[in-house]
């Protein structure tokens, strides 16, 4: 078990890195929590698993350095460090029984039968394979088989970190289901620290006490899934956390309320009196609108309707920009004359693409 | 004018992939084959594709029978779940590459790629190869190869799969327009129910090598046939309980009782398992007739707006889906809500007996 710290840790893939763009990690301070299950999401290419291969010990930082409880491992290789891996694809024996994949890496350092049969039993008791440890490998689900790999690193005594690359990619919707479950309650019943790479925005809600959204080698936000919906920092977490992301309008600002396309949205928070006066944007979730019924509300064109088994989602034009509203899939879509009406306490205000911080 | 594969099987090594398969797909119309994995939904589309041989049964494409013509031979585009393209080929070159083997002149090879490539927004990456492209913008060239080619038949298995979920929302929104009234036959692949929905037009649902049913995917949703099909429409996990009906109500497992609904009350004695959807558990009372149930909380997971709670309730694992944003610890005894009037009923065999009307509408 241990605390994971990085200092001012960078990384490139270039051998002679100049510009910011050469980075694929840029000057990056971390400091994560002993027994807390973390998630790194982002598009691909954002750095996340430059940082997870940094962390596990399988790229050398190119500049800062990495700590558990507090001891640099910089130079420390993967199985020095005692992290366990998951990768997208099972990493199993195919022709070996569970017992035996589970059993291989006590054999190889010397354990006894005794020892190994005892071990075996308790890591298997933990992923719910105690059943399956007589089956062949090769006979098992994908699920399954990628708990086999989870357990192949569990059985271990002294891990300090389970670290999962996008472990769910290959695995069926239905089946995604109870692994994921699985993978939650083996983080309380272990207590281990977990760090969980994925560019899926409901695995890695789902999965983490924390979610560090990143994008092009920075972490934008870091926070509870509730706060990164509610209150995303950067304009890029709010659309990229929420499906259909959060709407953007340009507005102005009077200090008090957001004017959208002459409409007056009383914001009313403890903003500070210094804001930059430029490039202001009025943030609010599709789930945080909706069409109004009395003619008041910003109006707009109506260009398409999705409906999925419990919402509908409207896609319109208004005030230059595309917006969606959402709403529950038995609600009727007003005929003509939409106009939306934005939830002002749930509105947020940004300014060049920033949260506008409201004084404490 | 249609695709029609009647009575259709295929096994190798003695393991059944198809197993007599019917199906009529329309010019004109947008197909999805939902299915879990291994249902069969590759081995169909590989079978009209060609690459497969059928061990019996045949299909016609417009009357004429095609079941042993060759791939090269039969005129059919697919477009696979990993983005296969030409990597030493530009972008351009691989939307022209099935015009070329037309040998089509050069200005209509280059006025169709420019057309293509406009359709699916790459016009600009045309002079770069597709191992520096995004997942999205390859997979984009992998369809305009299909487009180029203009086959009467399009295949495509789980063609987002493989994509990042933002440019996956982006390209499931598109893709039913770049073929809508071209008078193809589109026959997409999704493991996905919402998929379903989204792409919209007609659905079947494959198991076991088997068509479950067939029609629209809301009609599909509202009355599945039977408890596979519900559980491959359902977003979250289908929740399942032990039923038995007796004297004109249905108790479970000693924990609920209530009278019996409506919709259930021509079922007859005996036992039955009860189903309903996630979303169908409440934290209130949201009718006269609701039944409480008492559950213990065994992991929450929150997405952002809304909270996912498995419980353990009547000895069963099951799973609510709630708005909002709740907090609950493992080992928590909570009291949901079911309204009687929003389960379904399956009969030993797994057909369906029972679904609630409200969902019909």
């Amino acid at each position: 078990m241990a605390q994971i710290e990085t200092r001012a840790l960078s990384h490139s893939y270039l051998p002679d890195p100049d510009y910011p763009a050469d980075f694929a990690l840029k000057e990056l301070d971390l400091n994560l929590l002993d027994g807390h299950a973390y998630a790194l999401l982002g598009p691909s290419g954002c750095g996340k698993s430059t940082l997870l291969g940094i962390i596990s010990g399988l790229l050398r930082p190119t500049q800062g350095e990495i700590l558990f409880d507090g001891q640099d491992v910089t130079h420390l290789n993967a199985r020095q460090r005692h992290v366990a891996e998951v990768f997208q694809f099972p990493v199993v024996y195919e022709t070996m029984s569970v017992f035996d994949n589970l059993a291989f890496p006590l054999k190889n350092r010397g354990f006894g039968r005794e020892a190994i049969a005892k071990r075996v039993a308790e890591v298997a008791e933990l992923l719910d394979l105690s059943e399956q440890l007589p089956r062949k490998s090769a006979t098992l689900s994908a699920g399954a088989r990628q708990l086999v790999s989870l357990g192949r690193g569990l059985v271990r005594t002294d891990v300090n970190a389970i670290l999962f690359d996008e472990p769910l990619t290959v695995i069926d919707p239905q089946e995604k289901w109870r692994l994921r479950t699985r993978l939650k309650q083996l983080h309380r019943q272990s207590g281990l620290t977990m760090i969980y790479v994925t560019h899926d925005q409901t695995e890695a809600l789902t999965f983490a006490d924390t979610v560090m959204v990143m994008h092009e080698g920075r972490i934008l936000q870091s926070g509870s899934p509730s706060e990164l919906f509610e209150r995303p920092k950067h304009k890029f977490v709010g659309k990229f956390i929420g499906s259909p992301g959060m709407n953007f309008l340009h507005c102005q600002f009077d200090g008090n309320a957001a004017i959208v396309d002459g409409q007056s949205i009383p914001l009313q928070r403890p903003y500070g009196t210094d804001i930059d006066g430029s490039s202001f944007e009025l943030g609010f979730r599709p789930e945080y609108c909706e069409f109004s019924r009395d003619g008041s509300g910003i109006a707009a064109q109506l260009i398409d309707v999705d409906c999925t088994s419990r919402r509908k989602i409207a896609y319109l034009n208004a005030a230059g920009a595309k917006v969606c509203v959402s709403l529950p899939a038995d609600q009727e879509i007003p005929a003509d004359n939409h106009r939306i009406r934005i939830d002002p306490q749930r509105a947020l205000l940004y300014a060049a693409e920033i949260l506008v911080a409201e004084r404490p | 004018m249609s695709l029609r594969i009647e009575n259709l099987c295929s096994a190798d090594d003695g393991v059944t992939h198809l197993q007599d398969i019917s199906l009529q797909f329309d010019t004109n119309s947008f197909n999805i084959l939902l299915g879990p994995a291994r249902s069969g939904k590759t081995s169909l589309l590989r079978q009209i594709a060609g690459l497969d041989q059928a061990g019996s049964g045949r299909m016609l494409l417009h009357g004429e029978d095609i079941t042993r013509r060759d791939v090269r031979k039969r005129d059919v585009a697919f477009v696979y779940q990993e983005f296969v393209n030409y990597p030493t080929l530009t972008v351009f070159e691989n939307i022209a590459s099935p015009l070329r083997v037309r040998a089509q002149d050069k200005q209509t090879v280059a006025r169709k790629v420019h057309e293509v490539a406009e359709l699916l927004g790459i016009s600009d990456v045309l002079d770069r190869h597709p191992p520096s492209l995004s997942g999205g913008q390859q997979q984009r060239v992998a369809i305009g190869r299909a487009l180029a080619k203009d086959a009467e038949v399009i295949l495509l298995d789980e063609p987002l799969a493989n994509l990042d979920y933002k440019l996956r929302e982006d390209l499931r929104r598109e893709l039913p327009r770049l073929f809508a009234d071209k008078g193809k036959i589109v026959i997409y692949a999704a493991s996905d129910p919402n998929e379903a929905f989204l792409l919209g037009g007609n659905t079947v649902v494959l198991d076991k090598g088997t068509v479950r049913q067939t029609g629209p995917a809301a009609t599909i949703f509202a009355t599945p046939a039977s408890l596979s099909v519900a559980r491959i429409m359902s977003e979250f996990p289908f929740n399942l309980l032990d039923a038995n009906v007796e004297n004109a109500s249905c108790t479970v497992a000693d924990t609920i009782s209530f009278p019996l609904p409506a919709h259930m009350d021509s079922l007859s004695a005996g036992h039955y398992t009860l189903g309903f959807r996630a979303e169908q558990f409440s934290f209130a009372a949201l009718t006269p007739a609701a039944v409480a149930c008492d559950a213990t909380v065994a992991v929450t997971e929150i997405t952002g707006n809304e909270t996912i709670v498995h419980i353990e309730f009547a000895g069963q694992s099951c799973v609510a889906v709630v708005a909002g944003t709740m907090t609950f610890r493992a080992g928590d005894t909570i009291t949901m809500y079911l309204d009687p009037d929003s389960l379904f009923m399956f009969d030993s065999s797994g057909q369906t007996v029972a679904s609630p009307t409200s969902s019909q509408s």
